[in-house]
């Protein structure tokens, strides 16, 4: 296994600029023997190179089936796919599947491995040194936020649901593949964990820009991972293609507006991040200082309340003025501790939450390793939303007129007879 | 049919979700930490206490023969390294069977799980049943019939009647695994060779060293049939003990027997605590 570097990975000129491949389906189809009705019936869709697309419908619909395709974990009985152009439909299997990474719900990792072998996997696979399997696993510990020391030699079952989870994602990622295939990969872990995984996967996603391709039952999911959100009905035909915010804004029939649920103008607070709004810089003092200065830095700074941080520069209380008084000369039990932070890839849904539930009217926003970067307070969220709301009103209208003037086109098409595909291939190249 | 193989079936099988459980709560408990010393896998009891009954069995018989009378037929039947030639077949007859029994059957497993000759199975494990449920001593002398006296006969005879746990632990070992984990197996570029070697055989090898654990077990058994086709083995003794109704010859060729049994099992439970994958283990 020596020359095992395939066009589609060619197009990615070194391990260090990884960029997505472009997916192309066509008139993909699948029926299981001894079923009347194809499960997956004609699936057009063009994913650009380094867009996530989720895959979101109900139970049964075919998104995993769809999405097995890809990498011909099932092998479609009809239709083609292209992989950065190339015809991969007929091509090996096993050496197309070595391109693409693969994860699943809960992560799939093979129990007699360690974490390192796991990750190790595919690496080898692919013939790479030694020297640089061994790199290449701690570097992806690291990328996804496990301490290799410490989880290197762990079996899976030595570790919690989420950590399988992420080590399940750095085996997909470890020959850095252009393409990443997830089939509901956080299904199984608490809501909790999920949101953190969640926004771990944006962080990476920003870095690598590969081409995701994402399934997940779960819309709120879709909203806050997708570029595109591609929602299906039975039988993989596609009700709509597009945007989160163009489904939020404007379902194209009452299949997505049931999908899309209620409080659509509160999901569209996932849509934008923390990072995207204005974070306003706030007077800080840490528990170093000594207390006349943080006195002084209270009172020559116009706001009611102080933000204290600990040693590492970490959100840690609430001061106010009261508290300085009552504090007689140390700050241990003086002010509120702060309970929720949130990081620049938060949702805003989750900043409002935050925002709501402090005591002060405002949150602070935490680098990657938990150190102060600035507040977002009550007012900037309604400002922004605000903005947003407007933004989409406008959109949407641009997009009816659009729409309008597409079917106007169809029906003229289908006066002529020459109108082919289904209603949801048409809207898939929307 | 109730042999020892189902039997194990089912306690492997019934530690699986026991085992997910300890998972759950280890995951919850694992912070992070200094590596620890791994404890080692078999403690000393389990180490010892079955040689050491061995031993006291063995000395026990030696010291009954030092004060029992032997007469000239006895003396005959065991003077002249004939005990520790009897004692070397039969071993040699137990290791070399089992090896074939190895042989033919985890690869027959592996066969018959492929999905290519799944439709097969049934027809393969009735002929392995077929094997075991004919009484041994009949199909060795069906054997000698065909094949002479001698070892080869003897041989196959033995190999005949253990396949079949092997054959099953195999099959059982393989079906038990997840299918999901399989398929992320191929997801991830594996070639149909590599699961098989990599992720389908490792995850069975505790159900597969059962199955080795029983057979062996039963070929120290069988092995003393092998006597009734010129096979020799400890089978010697105790049929010499018999014709000639000498007690003293009979019991050693016994004990012998039921001790050797004893410590092949105790060596094969001893090679399924070693050679279980690591990461299957139960505790820390
Ligand atoms: N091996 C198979 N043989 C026959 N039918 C199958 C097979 N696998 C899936 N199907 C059928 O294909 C359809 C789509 O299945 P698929 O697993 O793609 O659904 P899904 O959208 O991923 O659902 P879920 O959200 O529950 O995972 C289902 O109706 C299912 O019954
Ligand atoms: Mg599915």
């Amino acid at each position: 296994m020596s020359d095992t570097s395939l066009s589609v990975a060619q197009d990615s000129p070194s391990p260090e600029s990884p960029t997505g491949a472009t997916i192309e389906l066509e008139n993909l189809t699948k029926r299981y023997p001894g079923s009347p009705q194809p499960s997956v019936d004609c699936v057009n869709m063009e994913i650009r190179a380094g867009e996530t697309v989720i895959f979101v419908g109900p139970s049964g619909c075919g998104k995993s089936t769809t999405l097995k395709m890809i990498n011909r974990l099932i092998e479609p009985t009809g239709g083609r796919i292209r992989i950065n152009g190339e015809d991969v439909t007929d091509m090996d299997p096993v050496r197309l599947r070595r391109q693409i990474g693969y994860a699943i719900q809960s992560s799939g990792l093979f129990p007699h491995m360690t974490v390192a072998q796991n990750i190790a996997q595919v690496p080898k696979m692919l013939g790479w040194q030694k020297a640089r399997i061994k790199d290449r696993v701690e570097e992806m510990l690291d990328l996804v936020g496990l301490d290799p020391g410490e989880f290197h030699g762990r079996y899976p079952r030595q570790l919690s649901g989420g950590q399988q989870q992420r080590v399940g994602v750095a085996r997909a990622l470890a020959a850095d593949p252009p393409v990443l295939l997830m089939d509901e990969p956080f299904g199984a872990v608490d809501p909790i964990t999920r949101d953190h995984l969640q926004d771990e996967l944006i962080r990476l996603q920003r870095e690598l820009h590969k081409t995701i391709v994402f399934v997940t039952h779960d819309f709120d999911e879709a909203i806050k991972l997708g570029d595109r959100i591609a929602v299906l009905r039975e039988r993989s035909h596609i009700a709509q293609f597009d945007t989160p915010e163009a489904i939020l804004t404007n379902p194209a029939d009452d299949f997505v507006s049931g999908f899309v649920g209620a409080g659509a103008a509160l999901k569209r607070l996932n849509l934008t991040r923390v990072g995207e709004v204005e974070i306003t810089d706030y007077p800080t003092v840490t528990v170093d200082d000594p207390l006349q200065d943080i006195f002084n830095a209270l009172r020559g700074s116009g706001y009611n309340e102080i933000l204290l941080l600990d040693k590492r520069g970490r959100p840690y209380k609430w001061l106010r003025r009261g508290d300085l008084m009552r504090a007689r000369g140390s700050l241990a039990r003086a002010g509120t501790l702060v309970v929720d932070t949130v990081t620049r890839d938060a949702t805003l849904h989750d900043a409002l939450e935050a925002v709501l539930t402090d005591a002060t009217g405002r949150v602070a926003v935490t680098g990657r390793r938990g150190e102060y970067t600035g507040v977002v307070d009550m007012e900037t969220l309604m400002n922004s939303v605000h903005e947003l709301l407007e933004a989409d009103r406008l959109d949407a209208l641009e997009h009816q007129h659009d729409l309008e003037e597409a079917r106007a086109h169809q029906t003229h098409e289908e006066q002529e007879g020459t109108a082919g595909g289904s209603g949801g291939s048409g809207e898939a190249r929307a | 049919m109730s042999t020892p193989k189902s039997r194990d079936i089912a306690r492997e099988r019934s530690e699986e979700p026991g085992d997910e459980d300890a998972a759950a709560l280890d995951a919850e408990k694992v912070p992070a930490g200094p590596p620890r010393t791994r404890p080692p896998r078999v403690s000393w009891q389990q180490l010892t206490v079955l040689p050491a009954l061995l031993v006291i069995l063995l000395l026990l018989t030696w010291l009954w023969f030092q004060q029992a009378h032997l007469d000239d037929i006895s003396r005959n039947a065991l003077s002249g390294g004939k005990v520790a030639k009897a004692l070397v077949q039969h071993i040699e007859l137990t290791l070399i069977s089992t090896v074939f029994v190895l042989i033919i059957a985890i690869p027959l497993g592996v066969l018959l799980t492929r999905p290519a000759f799944r439709r097969a199975t049934p027809v393969a494990m009735a002929f392995a049943n077929m094997g075991q449920a004919a009484p041994a001593i009949g199909l060795l002398s069906l054997l000698v019939i065909w094949l002479g006296t001698g070892r080869l006969a003897a041989l196959i005879g033995i190999i005949a009647y253990a396949v079949l746990p092997v054959l099953s632990n195999t099959i059982a070992g393989l079906k038990a695994n997840d299918p999901t984990l399989l398929e992320a197996a191929r997801g991830i570029g594996m070639s149909p060779f590599g699961v098989l070697t990599r992720v389908e055989l490792p995850l069975a090898v505790p159900l597969i060293l059962a199955g080795v654990r029983t057979a062996l077990v039963l070929n120290v058994g069988t092995a003393t049939l092998a006597t009734f086709g010129g096979g020799g083995g400890l089978g010697v003794l105790i049929t010499t003990g018999i014709t000639n109704q000498r007690m003293p010859v009979l019991v050693l060729g016994s004990i012998l027997t039921v001790a050797l049994a004893l410590l092949v099992d105790w060596l094969a439970a001893l090679a399924e605590v070693l050679l279980r994958p690591r990461g299957l283990e139960v505790g820390p």
